[in-house]
């Protein structure tokens, strides 16, 4: 079943031009066409720039297209209220990104449960999601730990945690690999392989062709 | 070389539109600072032969005294504001390999100029500003002698620049020396780190909240008198900062704030987080508010309370006095007195105690060598010799030695009337005859038989009543003034504190956003953190500042329940107007934000 439908999407960054005193268009994607199935694991590959993580975050609700239009489940994407786009990001949309996006200030176990709390969800219940997923990724005893306090995998693990707990339906996943060594890659894709098993759609945009392989589909851009 | 000149200047002049934020925080940090000191300076030059503005003038320099401290410590804030401003390029620049002679040369056009020029073109043009200002109030209660103006108007911009450029060289020179055994990588990198992840020196960690909870007690301990009310002040505000400054305090006050409610989490770690970044800032902005109701509100309240026509009859109970060389008409009705110095050079107006039986109307007995001392100054200085034995007094040719037989406030004939006739001495009649030369004659009494001349000074009751009644309004008008800036400079700092931190918060905001923050919590946040930053220690300066002026006022004399109720009002006024300057804060921030994500 078709969850995502791409039609003549395109992206244009407009500069100013200080030498020539004219504006400047820069197109990054123009007029794509794509379709993502349900429980699907893609991966998007390409050169730098050419507007991977654009597309991510466009499927994700937080880039606004300059033409086109992206559909979820026959909802248009940017047509809809804000109120709904924040209800597709928080409950529909799981992310990763490269860099963690961790907030150093507070601990692990507060990091995960911050889309519960935006999801006005119960202490108790977010609490118990919450011990399941750090159990599931091996990270129990780092709950009450600062970010800082620990190693790459370890904090791209906290992300997925924070990502999966309020059982999104797509995780969207930025290089989620980008800055770890092999052994952490191998855990980490294993995890999304599990992730995926869970009826979950995992698009993943990463320039690591080695990767692809585990993926049921590539997208080349 | 035109050409280099000229882009130096374009340099400066783009560095100054990029730091405008710095050259406002400048301008409202200097204008009191400037203001409070032509104000001195006028009531210094022009009032030398008037009498009764020796208060006014003291008033000033306590003033002065205490805004140049705090004022000095905010520029030093905001200097280093603007240096955190300019640490990331540095950062990088030295990352790219630049040579230390190169950099310094960078820091000086960055900083050093641009500083400079910001710094002296503030101070001119506000000192400019607060002169004006200055002059026309002063104008309306009292003549200013226009041959001082010029002189008065360069000495207080020279003052005003020379403190503006001393802290500008003292900050550079604070980064200089901090800089020299250190790797400038890691130096400028630290700079802008967060300070929470910041090694803290185990012994600091457990001495901080201990000092700040004993400077507490000792609040409470000084409170207890009036005469401490002023230590009391000043060891609230030290408390406040090492309890606001440790980390040990706020874990577990955010702590305790997250187990009520777990939706606390994302803002109360606001709290530890931000109270850790901005500890620097949550003290000005506590000092400042302090500073408002505790100094400022004083002189409001003692304006208040004492204007009243019942206090300035009881200040001076006749209508006219007279004194001087000339001998009076009616001798029948004049006392002799002549004048003398004490060993301290206080000048001492000598009566007999046969004059002080006349005017008192009872009886009372001296002998040789001994004397009443009494001074008609201010009722608090109940004992205006603080239980001294002896008294060396000097006369015109010889001096003696005296036997204090006592020592009071009282008023006889009016106080603040000449500093001739402040501080009295009373001694036997006998020893009066002996000793006294150059005689003056002094009368009082509620018509006047007398005309102002050159041997004669005549003192009416209604014009200086008048006189203190305007230099009252007027120094109360002034402390309205610098009130209000005060306030303003308070709201400047927390708007560049926002912008200087923007790049950092942002982060957390852009995540939210990701993570599909609700509009309303987003709001409800961001104004929470304001709330906690900003508005929790402006409350709590201006709660502790409120409550240690009353409790002076509660030993010393009372409040009467008019002035208590507008002084809570006006308290309360003062919130309210804060609270609204950062919520129009919170609101451009969030603009600001929602056009860096991109949703404008």
């Amino acid at each position: 079943m078709e969850l995502y439908t791409v039609s003549e999407l395109s992206k244009c960054y407009e500069n100013w031009n200080i030498r020539l005193r004219k504006k400047n268009e820069t197109y990054v994607i123009k007029n794509l066409n794509l379709t993502i199935n349900e429980n699907e694991f893609i991966c998007i590959i390409g050169k730098s720039g050419v507007g991977k993580t654009t597309l991510l975050k466009m499927l994700g609700g937080i880039e606004k297209p300059s033409g086109g239009g992206v559909f979820y489940r026959n909802m248009e994407l940017y047509k809809c209220s804000e109120v709904k786009m924040e209800e597709y990001r928080r409950k529909e949309i799981g992310f990763i990104f490269q860099d963690y996006k961790l907030l150093d200030e507070i601990t692990v176990r507060e990091n995960i449960l911050i889309p519960q709390i935006l999801d006005g969800a119960k202490r108790e219940v977010a609490e118990n999601k919450m011990d399941n997923l750090v159990k599931l990724l091996g990270i129990k005893e780092k709950k009450f730990f600062y970010p800082y306090e620990l190693s790459g995998g370890e904090k791209q693990r906290v992300a997925i945690c924070r990502a999966l707990i309020n059982n999104p339906n797509v995780i969207l996943a930025d290089e989620p690999t980008g800055n770890l060594d092999s052994y952490n890659t191998e855990l980490i894709l294993k995890i999304l392989i599990q992730i995926k098993k869970r009826k979950k759609t995992i698009i993943l945009v990463t320039h690591d062709k080695e990767i692809c392989k585990y993926a049921d589909r590539v997208i080349y851009l | 070389m035109n050409k280099i000149c000229k882009s130096k200047i374009v340099h400066v002049l783009r560095d100054l539109r990029e730091n405008m934020c710095v050259f406002i925080s400048f301008i409202l940090a200097i204008f009191p600072l400037s203001f409070v000191l032509n104000s001195y300076l006028l009531a210094a030059r022009n009032m030398d032969e008037n009498r009764g503005s020796e208060n006014i003038e003291t008033v000033f320099l306590y003033v002065l005294i205490f805004l140049l401290i705090g004022l000095m410590l905010i520029l030093i804030y905001i200097l280093n504001s603007y240096i955190k401003i300019k640490a990331p390029k540095y950062s990088l620049l030295f990352i790219l390999g630049i040579k230390k002679k190169e950099f310094w040369k960078i820091l000086f056009k960055d900083y050093f100029a641009t500083s400079l020029l910001m710094g002296t073109v503030s101070a001119i043009t506000i000192n400019f500003v607060s002169f004006c200002m200055a002059s026309i109030m002063w104008n309306r209660s009292n003549e200013i002698v226009l041959a001082h103006i010029w002189k008065i108007y360069f000495i207080g911009t020279g003052i005003v620049c020379f403190i503006l450029v001393l802290l500008i060289f003292v900050t550079a020179g604070i980064v200089f020396y901090y800089s020299l055994d250190k790797k400038m990588i890691d130096f400028w990198e630290n700079i802008n780190k967060n300070i929470i992840f910041e090694y803290e020196n185990k012994l600091l960690y457990y001495i901080k909240p201990i000092i700040g909870i004993i400077a507490e007690i000792a609040v409470l301990v000084f409170c207890l008198n009036y005469k401490t009310i002023y230590y009391a002040a000043i060891l609230q505000v030290i408390s406040f900062y090492f309890i606001v400054s440790s980390t040990e305090c706020l874990r577990w006050i955010s702590r305790s704030n997250r187990k009520d409610n777990y939706k606390n989490i994302i803002s109360s770690h606001a709290l530890m987080y931000q109270y850790k970044l901005n500890s620097k800032l949550i003290v000005v902005i506590y000092l400042l508010s302090f500073i408002v109701t505790f100094v400022i509100g004083g002189f409001i309240l003692s304006d208040l309370s004492g204007n009243t026509n019942k206090n300035y009859y009881v200040k001076y109970p006749y209508e006219y006095v007279v004194y001087g060389e000339r001998a009076l008409n009616d001798n029948q009705e004049s006392y002799p007195f002549f004048q003398g110095k004490t060993e301290e050079g206080k000048i001492v107006a000598i009566f007999s105690v046969s004059s002080y039986e006349k005017i008192t109307r009872k009886k009372f007995f001296i002998s040789e060598k001994e004397l009443l001392y009494i001074s008609q100054l201010e009722p608090e200085e109940f004992k205006p010799l603080a239980d001294k034995q002896e008294l060396k007094i000097f006369f015109d040719k010889e001096e003696e030695n005296y036997i204090v037989k006592d020592s009071s406030w009282e008023i006889l004939f009016g106080e603040n009337i000449s500093s001739e006739l402040e501080n009295i001495l009373i001694i036997n009649d006998t020893e009066f005859e002996s000793k006294a030369t150059k005689i003056k004659n002094l009368w009082f009494g509620n018509v006047n038989k007398y005309k102002q001349g050159k041997l004669l000074h005549v003192w009416n009751r209604t014009e200086a009543v008048k006189k203190e009644k305007d230099e009252s309004s007027y120094l109360s008008s002034l402390m309205y003034i610098i009130g209000a800036f005060l306030i303003l400079e308070g709201q400047g700092i927390v708007l560049m504190k926002q912008l200087v931190n923007h790049f950092t918060t942002k982060r957390k905001y852009e995540l939210l956003y990701i993570l599909g923050i609700t509009k309303k919590d987003k709001k409800k946040y961001f104004f929470a953190e304001i709330r906690k930053i900003a508005f929790l220690p402006t409350v709590l300066g201006s709660v502790t500042g409120a409550l240690l002026l009353e409790i002076n006022y509660f030993y010393q004399e009372g409040l009467r329940g008019e002035v208590f109720i507008f002084y809570t009002l006006l308290c309360v006024a003062l919130l309210l107007m804060q609270y609204g300057g950062y919520y129009c804060i919170t609101l451009l921030m969030m603009k600001l934000y929602k056009h860096d994500l991109g949703l404008v």
